[in-house]
């Protein structure tokens, strides 16, 4: 259900920039209370709340009042007369991922919530901020950025912990049925005989246990895969799993490195310059009538097709053949950067034959390509280097709703567990059983949200399924 | 060819449990009724269970009477057993369910309409609503009037639709078909085509009834006795609790056994619904036997409430064992349990099948959306149960007399009453059964109990003018005490005296450190206001549904305060009204599908708009930047 509560908002505002700067932004009434409790000036003093509108200030994020998490220049804009024509503090940080997300972490924990998509503009236009002929344009960003963040937050939500959601869920709301169906049909049902209580308090603290354990991974962001979807395909021993290695050691920085979902694609998510790329290895393109390695073709087929970003890996000294001209038909419409492999072996196609093949096909979209050789590591600075350029020419896009939804995610896990200690509490205080249910469904429904499912009738189909009612 | 034509205010169409209240309603505002019956025996007929109120339903009751309805009334003075259901849980499912002397029931009804000034009954089949072209919000059409089956016209201004069960009604008891509403009575058949052609859209429901068994065949002795309560609760809050307490009828509960559950399953191809001869699909809340028997496979018993239909009549209901199997079967399969082996049927059990509509095509303030004047409540808009059908017939009635008098209509919203969330549910969500209420369907439910409903309605029934001046000061003059006693029991202090720590401990309950409001001290589980009549000494004697209120908004106040913070929230979004003549096509960052569904649905604020499925928040968020555009 659509909700306003907790008034003061906040999101990255900023997409990854080449500047290495990222802008948290806080609106609301309170954003200046909540900045407050993080920001120190360069004394160490707590003196937001003396500033005058419109400045700008230096100082440090801190945690728990003494940590120091990063230098910032802050600035306050009061209402009216900011974007959203609320109170505004915007936070000025180091731009990389980690920090930013930190620093989001930290204000929600002061008291915003996150953003919802598109809240932002929302807000100015319906303060009066945003012109009324620009009426349309308005409601066409807030679509915009809902249908975005609806793809990528069921999308980047790892397997593992919507399948752990969707079990809880659902042993939820078979104890709010077994409930609801007694105090429905009371002659029928009777709760005090069983011991009920007790179990149900068992039940309540392993899924709160449970949650209690995602909400340390949505902390570390280890609930989602975020990242530019990147795709690599090619021909077997192009040279995509030295690709993929040489990324991954090159930088040293990955953040997670999962097994994936089936052998033969290996996913890896990687930062290349503050931009994070999760990137899975195909199996070899080629025509076979093996069944195993069919299964594998059809996988990275699909891959493709969900891909931000397509990596195409060309053995050079090999010549062009049928299993090509496949890979071409599967990369159509793609972002393409092509890596024409083993420069230091004798070449049999050349970038030149590349660019004829190309020429006739207009649906490509191959933005570069690059000689390299995996061998000697020559050209993968170039690669780096058009991998940036096409992100900040905004070729490739990376939404800054895929940052805040890891932080709705972990909000909303957050109220799920707050839902379930009132439900403990209310067990304990020997409270009748009508009043577990209605933090037990608050949870039900808080978790729906992570994985985009609505309460509906859900409980009504579960009493009706699970426990003959009715004279 | 003479004609025959009448002129009146309102036609009510059915004398059910819908069409009662939305008459009385109606004639009460001054407006000149007529209320059509098939047959005028069959007033405030009871065709099914013998009961009035229960789980939820008994909220509704209590709400109607709060309202200014009848039906609380009249169980009142027709009753024969009374139970406060859930009394060991919270006071939010506490419900109140009475055992009806059917007939009597009927009778008193009929007696209040009879009586009622500016209301007539007329025992006629209406066959035909009349219109004419209308331009005005969502409507293109306006009634005119109704014609009768006999010819007669009445012009009216506005109809109330209460058909029940009637329209296009069959009745299914195993092979046999018989075209006929409940109880054999005459069904009405040629109004649904008049429907159809002024575009409403119809579906089929059906619902089902047990056997009545003759008395005195029946062996009470091998089942288990059940009894009404001590102290009875009226369901009026204009009855005097001292009137009600009556000489009870017992109810007794027996159970079916696996042999039962063999005979059905042996005979499961004679039954209609599994053999596919019946279309119209049924209450899940209220299965067949046969769908428990079938859906419930590992259950080894089934309950069986064995209830009397009136104290005049020897007639008992076989609650728990509907079904629409052949009278064979039926009767081999009552006599397998247990205090039933020599039963004799009265009546058979039988499924009926009828025409009603999809309520998707009203308002919250149940007038169809296409057709100014056209109301209706009750079975035909797909609902289930006396209490929701009367519920809506009062809601109906009201709205249409508003309407004719050029008033605000009176909608209930999820936050006020169970009715609004039974309206509010049945205009805006999907149904594919007949619905019954659940208090589990109340989101506010604590909020929103048996006990309160006075002090949540009786202002708004007697601001719509059925509630009188005396019994809504009444109700200001309770609500007064109620907070009086709350601040006094907050301010005063006990401290840590010797004599209230013995009474603390006499009653193991923690010895006081420093001083505690007597409030604090209820909100204790092992105490109560009684209990702490001993250490409160300045108390001053207080009626009883005073002190019901005063205690349960201290004990549950946290509860309660986190529910009316949600309801705030809720408010906002239902204060945001949306134009009836606005235009989704225009409004291009819609998705389709919100699109389409808000076309349909026709929302009126942005508070159901959201709870239409299909409409998303961010669908939301683009219609409110919409309405502000509009609204410059």
């Amino acid at each position: 259900m659509y909700s306003d509560k907790k008034e003061t908002i906040a999101a990255i505002a900023t997409a990854v920039s080449d500047s290495g700067i990222g802008i948290i932004r806080i609106s609301g009434d309170d954003a200046i209370r909540i900045a407050d409790k993080l920001y120190r000036n360069a004394k160490g003093e707590r003196t937001l709340q003396t500033y005058g509108s419109h400045t700008i200030h230096y100082g440090f994020i801190t945690e728990d009042d003494e940590t120091v998490i990063d230098e910032v220049m802050i600035s306050v804009m009061k209402a009216p007369r900011s974007y959203t024509a609320e109170d505004t503090v915007e936070i000025n940080c180091h731009g990389g991922i980690l920090m930013m997300r930190k620093i989001l972490a930290l204000v929600l924990q002061a008291g915003a919530r996150a953003a919802e998509p598109g809240e932002f503009t929302k807000r100015a236009f319906l303060n009066g901020r945003i012109d009324l002929s620009k009426a349309e344009a308005v409601m066409d960003i807030i679509h915009a950025k809902n249908e975005f963040a609806l793809r990528s937050s069921v999308k980047q939500l790892k397997g593992s912990v919507s399948d752990m959601i969707k079990e809880i869920r659902a042993d939820i709301i078979h104890e709010v049925a077994f409930i609801e169906a007694a105090l429905d049909d009371p002659e029928h049902f009777d709760l005090e005989a069983e011991g009920y209580d007790e179990l149900l308090l068992k039940k309540i603290a392993k899924i709160d246990g449970q949650i209690q354990g995602a909400i340390d991974s949505a902390e570390d962001g280890r609930i989602l895969s975020e990242g530019i979807h990147t795709v690599i395909v090619g021909k077997p021993n192009a040279g995509k799993s030295s690709l993929l290695n040489i990324l991954v050691g090159e930088e040293r920085a990955i953040v997670t490195d999962i097994a994936g979902t089936t052998r033969d694609i290996l996913e890896e998510t990687v930062t290349i310059g503050g931009i994070m790329f999760r990137i899975l290895d195909t199996a070899g393109i080629r025509s076979t009538q093996d069944a195993v390695e069919k299964i594998g073709v059809d996988r990275a087929k699909k891959a493709v097709s969900e891909a931000d970003l397509v990596l195409y890996v060309i053995d050079s000294s090999v010549p062009f053949d049928e299993n090509d001209e496949k890979i071409l038909k599967m990369i159509e419409g793609k972002n393409t950067i092509i890596l024409l492999n083993k420069s230091d072996l004798s070449p049999v196609v050349s970038e030149k034959a590349i660019r004829s093949v190309l020429s006739g096909r207009e649906d490509m979209k191959v933005n570069k390509i690059i000689r390299t050789s995996m061998k000697d590591r020559a050209g993968i600075a170039l690669f780096i280097e058009a991998v940036r350029e096409m992100f900040f020419h905004g070729e490739i896009s990376y939404n800054d709703e895929v940052y805040i939804t890891n932080a709705r995610h972990k909000e909303a896990l957050q109220e799920a567990h707050e839902s379930l200690i009132q439900v403990e509490k209310s067990i304990e205080d020997r409270m009748p059983e009508d009043f577990y249910t209605i933090d037990m469904m608050s949870a039900y429904a808080s978790l729906g949200r992570i994985i985009g499912e609505e309460v509906g009738e859900d409980l009504v189909n579960e009493i009706f399924g699970k426990f003959c009612m009715g004279k | 060819m003479l004609q025959n034509r009448v002129h009146v205010n309102v036609c009510v169409v059915g004398a059910g449990h819908a069409g009662c209240e939305a008459a009385l309603a109606c004639a009460r505002l001054g407006l000149e009724t007529v209320i059509f019956t098939v047959s005028v025996d069959s007033i405030a007929l009871m065709p099914c269970n013998p009961n009035v109120g229960g789980t939820s339903k008994g909220h509704l009751v209590r709400e109607i009477d709060a309202l200014g309805g009848e039906m609380g009334k009249n169980i009142d003075k027709t009753f024969i057993q009374s139970k406060m259901l859930n009394r060991s849980k919270g006071p939010a499912v506490h419900s109140l369910r009475a055992q009806a002397d059917k007939a009597e029931y009927s009778r008193q009804m009929r007696k209040v309409l009879e009586n009622q000034e500016h209301l007539t009954i007329r025992q006629a089949e209406v066959c035909e609503l009349l219109t004419e072209d209308y331009d005005g919000g969502s409507a293109t059409k306006k009634i005119t009037g109704v014609r009768t089956y006999t010819g007669t016209v009445y012009e009216c201004d506005a109809v109330v639709l209460c058909t029940g069960t009637y329209l296009k009604a069959r009745c299914l008891c195993g092979e046999t078909i018989t075209y006929t509403g409940p109880n054999g009575l005459q069904a009405a058949d040629h109004l649904s085509d008049s429907l159809r052609d002024l575009g409403i859209v119809l579906r089929r429901f059906k619902t089902g009834t047990p056997a009545r068994m003759d008395g005195r065949t029946i062996d009470y002795s091998k089942m288990e006795e059940q009894f009404g309560d001590e102290r009875v609760v009226p369901f009026s809050f204009s009855t005097d609790p001292d009137d009600v307490q009556i000489d009870q009828v017992s109810c007794w509960l027996t159970y079916t056994n696996e042999k039962t559950h063999e005979i059905i399953r042996n005979n499961l191809d004679r039954s209609p619904i599994y053999a596919g001869i019946i279309e119209g699909t049924g209450p899940r809340y209220c299965p067949s036997i046969e769908d428990k028997v079938v859906k419930f496979a590992d259950k080894d018993r089934h309950q069986v409430f064995i209830e009397p239909e009136g104290l005049h009549t020897n007639e008992m209901y076989v609650g728990g064992m509907s079904s629409s199997l052949p009278e064979d079967v039926q009767i081999a399969m009552y006599r397998t349990v247990p205090g039933l082996e020599n039963c004799k049927i009265v009546r058979n059990a039988y499924a009926i099948e009828y025409d009603c509509i999809d309520p998707r095509q009203l308002y919250p303030s149940l007038e169809f959306k296409d057709i100014k004047g056209l109301f209706s409540g009750g079975q035909f808009n797909g609902s289930s149960g006396y209490e929701e059908a009367a519920a809506q017939g009062l809601i109906a009635g009201i709205n249409a007399a508003m309407m004719i008098l050029g008033r605000e209509a009176v909608i209930l919203d999820r936050s006020q009453a169970y009715i609004g969330v039974l309206i509010d549910d049945l205009v805006t969500k999907e149904n594919f059964e007949p619905y019954r209420m659940m208090t589990s369907r109340a989101e506010y439910r604590l909020l929103l109990r048996q006990d309160n409903a006075d002090l949540r309605l009786r202002g708004i029934g007697y601001e719509a003018g059925l509630v009188s001046r005396e019994d809504y000061e009444a109700m200001l003059r309770k609500k007064e005490a109620i907070a009086r006693e709350i601040a006094r029991l907050k301010n005063t202090v006990v401290g840590a005296a010797k004599e209230n720590q013995a009474f603390l401990a006499a009653h193991g309950s923690a010895a006081l450190k420093t001083g505690a409001s007597l409030a604090e001290l209820i909100c204790r589980p092992e105490l109560s206001y009684e209990t702490l009549a001993e250490i409160d000494r300045e108390r001053t004697p207080l009626p009883a549904d005073v002190i019901e209120q005063v205690e349960i908004e201290i004990k549950y106040e946290g509860y309660i305060a986190r529910q009316l913070r949600q309801v705030e929230q809720f408010k906002k979004m239902e204060k945001k009204r949306i134009p009836a003549d606005i235009d989704y096509n225009a409004i291009g960052s819609l998705r389709l599908e919100a699109r389409q569904k808000l076309l349909s649905y026709q929302p009126i604020s942005i508070g159901q708009a959201s709870r239409i499925s299909g409409v998303s928040p961010a669908d939301i968020s683009v219609l409110l930047v919409y309405l502000e555009h509009y609204r410059k």
